[in-house]
């Protein structure tokens, strides 16, 4: 029993490679191209979304529920309603939070590495992290996918994040995971549904 | 008249080196050889909770997890609301170890504060060098790092209610544990006396 598991898991490790086949120049290029073209063309962003935090050691992952809403050029809010709420806003330099009921404000314009990983937070919800001086980038086609990923060359950043993976839909170029993977193997996985492009986002949505 | 003064020095030298947490109580003789907190006890389950914390003014939020991984191994870790790691810790039979801490977090005296907390937060079996009562509470004293641990249980319910860590004279860190279900303590405040800092948590699962 333990031989026919142990084949079971080899044969699906098989599969699961091959499910994954890296993009060819070409393939990578004009797909790039769609994703820079969507995201050039995005104006505003409205989704929902679940986070994923897998801990190796946990036996359920932390799962948190919530929403999106993005405004060109660099407005974005994140709100968990579940299961509690919490809500992030990200205005030019500063970051506004609502920790469910507390409310404060961080400027984060002194801080490089909190503009950093704003940016990386915008660019990732859009799609556009092809940043070859940030990053090695591989194309894989996945399913009726599309996956990337994204291998930070700055050692400050591979402390805490071994690489980026971001799936998109094939057919319109648009982001529908984002995967943050840490040196240790755990990982966050974000997964966006009813993702709307162009829609009218009002800008008292990111009133704090 | 130097009587009377003498009087204030003795006075005030012994209550400055009374203990508080154990003014209203009486020593009783120990009963129990051991004394079990069960809130972190249970290796089937995970421990997640809501994180709001209070340090030097600031607020921030996160996500506290804790996992009994062995008889005495525990894995801490504290995450953003956005799952980045700010800290990885075990505390087991090799003592304090870190897995990961954030670079602003990875220095000797704040991960004295961390292991303190955390090793009084987690540990279950508890060896009472004292022994207390009040009207309320059973009162268990264990020593861990040569300073106090107070185990402050109520007598009705037998739910640990608090653990109040102290040196030999002052208190230094409140546990507190309410809204209580069966083994697990779905509300947790963790209050230094000595330091702004208040860590509140909240039970998620």
């Amino acid at each position: 029993m333990r031989n026919t598991t142990f084949l079971f898991i080899c044969f699906m490790s098989f599969l699961g490679v091959f499910a994954q086949s890296p993009l060819d120049k070409q393939e990578a290029l004009a797909f790039k191209q769609a994703v820079v073209k969507t995201a050039n063309t995005t104006k505003t962003i409205v989704s929902d979304f679940v986070q994923y935090k897998h801990l190796n050691f946990l036996n359920n992952d932390i799962k948190t529920v919530g929403k999106l809403a993005f405004k060109s050029p660099n407005l974005i809010k994140w709100e968990y309603t579940e299961p509690y709420k919490y809500t992030a806003i990200f205005n030019e330099n500063k970051l506004f939070v609502n920790d469910g009921g507390d409310k404060s404000n961080i400027d984060v314009g002194s801080s490089k590495m909190f503009k950093n990983f704003n940016n990386l937070i915008i660019n990732s919800v859009k799609g556009n992290m092809f940043n070859d001086e940030e990053f090695v980038i591989n194309y894989y086609r996945v399913d009726d996918f599309y996956m990337v990923r994204f291998i930070p060359k700055k050692e400050n950043m591979l402390s805490f994040i071994a690489s980026f993976e971001l799936t998109f839909d094939k057919k319109t170029a648009d982001v529908v995971k984002v995967k943050m993977i840490e040196p240790s193997d755990d990982y966050t996985l974000i997964v966006f549904k009813n993702k709307k492009r162009n829609t009218t986002v009002l800008n008292e949505v990111f009133h704090h | 008249m130097r009587y009377f003064i003498i009087s204030i020095f003795v006075f005030s030298g012994l209550s400055s080196c009374a203990l508080s947490t154990t003014k209203a109580a009486v020593e009783v003789a120990p009963s129990v050889a051991i004394y079990h907190n069960f809130y972190f006890s249970d290796k089937t389950q995970d421990y997640v909770y809501k994180a709001k914390i209070n340090a030097f003014d600031t607020n921030f939020g996160g996500i506290l997890i804790v996992k009994k991984l062995g008889d005495q191994n525990h894995r801490i870790v504290f995450t953003t609301d956005f799952g980045n790691k700010i800290f990885d810790f075990e505390i087991g039979k090799e003592g304090f170890k870190t897995h990961y801490a954030i670079e602003q977090l990875n220095k000797g005296a704040v991960l004295k504060i961390f292991q303190r907390d955390f090793e009084t937060l987690i540990k279950e079996n508890v060896v009472p060098v004292k022994m207390f009562r009040d009207k309320e509470n059973m009162i268990y004293r264990s020593i861990l790092d040569k300073r106090y641990n107070h185990y402050f249980v109520d007598l009705e319910t037998k739910e640990l209610q608090r653990i109040v860590h102290t040196t030999k004279t002052k208190e230094k860190i409140v546990f507190s544990f309410s809204s209580v279900k069966g083994d697990i303590a779905k509300k947790i405040k963790i209050l230094h006396k000595k330091l702004p800092l208040t860590i509140d948590l909240f039970y998620l699962n």
